[in-house]
């Protein structure tokens, strides 16, 4: 016990260094899913429904979340810079990749959670003058938000655990930092099980963040 | 006063309305009658421009309604529904203040006193930190009302504004709207609740396949046999 202990202390600046790297794509990833998709969900919802824009943001829903996450991440690090013979820092290719395929996702919950509500609230709304943009931003949305937040924050949780897939690309994030670890340790046991804690005490962080704001928009019944 | 001209409605092919011609007299609760189907409600959300596809014209004093922005709208006519319609995550208060804080863009101390002083009137005021949800049906149907008067409509729609409610609360919502034509306001409702028609009994149409049918103009010609 105490060999594994101090091998964890020798290790701990590396994982330290692909802990915060791992936090930096989740942020940065969790930050495009959130504000793409619900942009999108809101704008593949019934009311809000424009012809081609709609049209389009269905065919990118659709190729988003039917091709594995590894499968686009190849595409984006292989494909798109041979297509368009540019240098994208492998960063910005990582956070966008993931962000856009968890966008996905997040816009067929936003749609879902909108499409879902009564159309009464709509018609009240504008019986009262509202847009229809402002009847998304200040009647519809905050009451979508109680069936969206543990939805979302599920999502919030997968977008997390998918950046392990970076390893692949040669991201130093905590799973590849624990792979060179071990590369030159030897000794798998202290490394793999100090990943499993830093990520399940990041996910526990968020899963305590949605639990607080379900709490905190619980409409009275 | 409000005028409807020859205004039709076809829905899936289906004709709803035909050629209704009316008027909605200032200080006058003008009741439209019939059975489910006869177009009433398909009338009043026409009025109150939920529903925009239709022929014909409507017009308020005088302007056509159709060159009105939405906003604009609302502060001329006021819509209750059905079932009230109150947004489920805000408390009475938010419910009655929400346009007038984001659409009359109002002070918000303004707002609040002039909403608890219609809640007052109406006999609501201490339901004001309550959620719809906690409310009885009766008590919801008053805050519709109250929301859309915050706005200080000219005109009130209200539909079947009774439907769910009992005698007693069904007597309350009459008198309210009673009260509310000493302010001059114009009043439209659709309802078949002969109770609460017996207590308004002011003037009307009743209605039948989309077309009026019969029509009366004073209390003493409210007809007998419907």
């Amino acid at each position: 016990m105490q060999q594994i202990i101090s091998e964890i202390k020798s290790i701990s600046p590396l994982l330290v260094r692909g802990a915060c790297m791992t936090l930096a794509l989740w942020i940065s990833a969790s930050a495009i899913s959130l504000s793409v998709g619900m942009l999108s969900g809101i704008l593949r919802s019934k009311k809000m429904y424009t012809p081609f824009i709609s049209q389009l943001l269905d065919i990118i829903t659709f190729i988003g979340r039917g091709i594995p996450f590894y499968v686009q991440l190849l595409i984006a690090y292989f494909v798109i810079p041979a297509i368009l013979k540019i240098n994208i820092p492998t960063f910005i290719l990582a956070a966008t990749s993931l962000g856009i395929c968890s966008a996905s996702y997040a816009s067929q919950t936003v749609k879902g959670a909108i499409n879902a509500l009564p159309s009464g609230q709509w018609q009240a709304a504008q019986a009262l003058g509202f847009s229809r943009w402002q009847t998304i931003r200040f009647i519809i949305l905050p009451q979508a938000m109680t069936a969206l937040l543990p939805a979302l924050t599920s999502e919030l949780d997968q977008t997390l655990k998918s950046t392990s897939i970076f390893a692949s690309i040669g991201v130093l994030e905590l799973t590849r930092a624990s792979m060179n670890i071990i590369s030159r340790t030897m000794n798998p046991v202290p490394v793999y099980l100090s990943i499993a804690v830093i990520y399940l005490l990041m996910s526990s962080i968020l899963n305590i963040i949605g639990a607080y704001l379900e709490k905190q928009r619980r409409i009275p019944l | 006063m409000i005028i409807c001209n020859n205004i039709s409605v076809n829905y899936n092919q289906k004709s709803i309305l035909k050629n209704i011609n009316i008027e909605l007299l200032p200080g006058r609760i003008t009741s439209f009658i019939g059975v489910s189907g006869a177009g009433k409600t398909t009338l009043l959300k026409t009025i109150a421009h939920l529903n925009s596809a239709y022929s014909g014209t409507i017009t308020i004093n005088g302007t056509s309604t159709k060159n009105l922005f939405s906003e604009q709208f609302a502060q001329k006519i006021g819509y209750v529904f059905q079932q009230g319609n109150l947004f489920p995550h805000l408390t009475v208060l938010q419910n009655c203040m929400v346009a007038q804080n984001y659409i009359q863009k109002k002070v918000a101390s303004d707002a609040k006193s002039k909403t608890i002083q219609l809640l007052d009137r109406f006999g609501i005021g201490k339901l004001a930190d309550s959620f719809p949800a906690q409310l009885s049906g009766g008590q919801q149907q008053r805050v519709a009302i109250v929301r859309a008067l915050c706005l200080e409509p000219t005109c009130l729609l209200l539909d079947e504004p009774t439907s769910a409610l009992d005698n007693e609360n069904t007597k309350i919502v009459a008198e309210m709207l009673k009260e509310l034509t000493r302010s001059n306001i114009t009043i439209a409702i659709s309802s078949q609740d002969m109770s609460f028609l017996e207590i308004i009994r002011d003037r009307g149409y009743i209605m039948s396949d989309g077309i009026i049918t019969e029509k009366w103009d004073s209390a003493f010609d409210f007809p007998k046999n419907i």
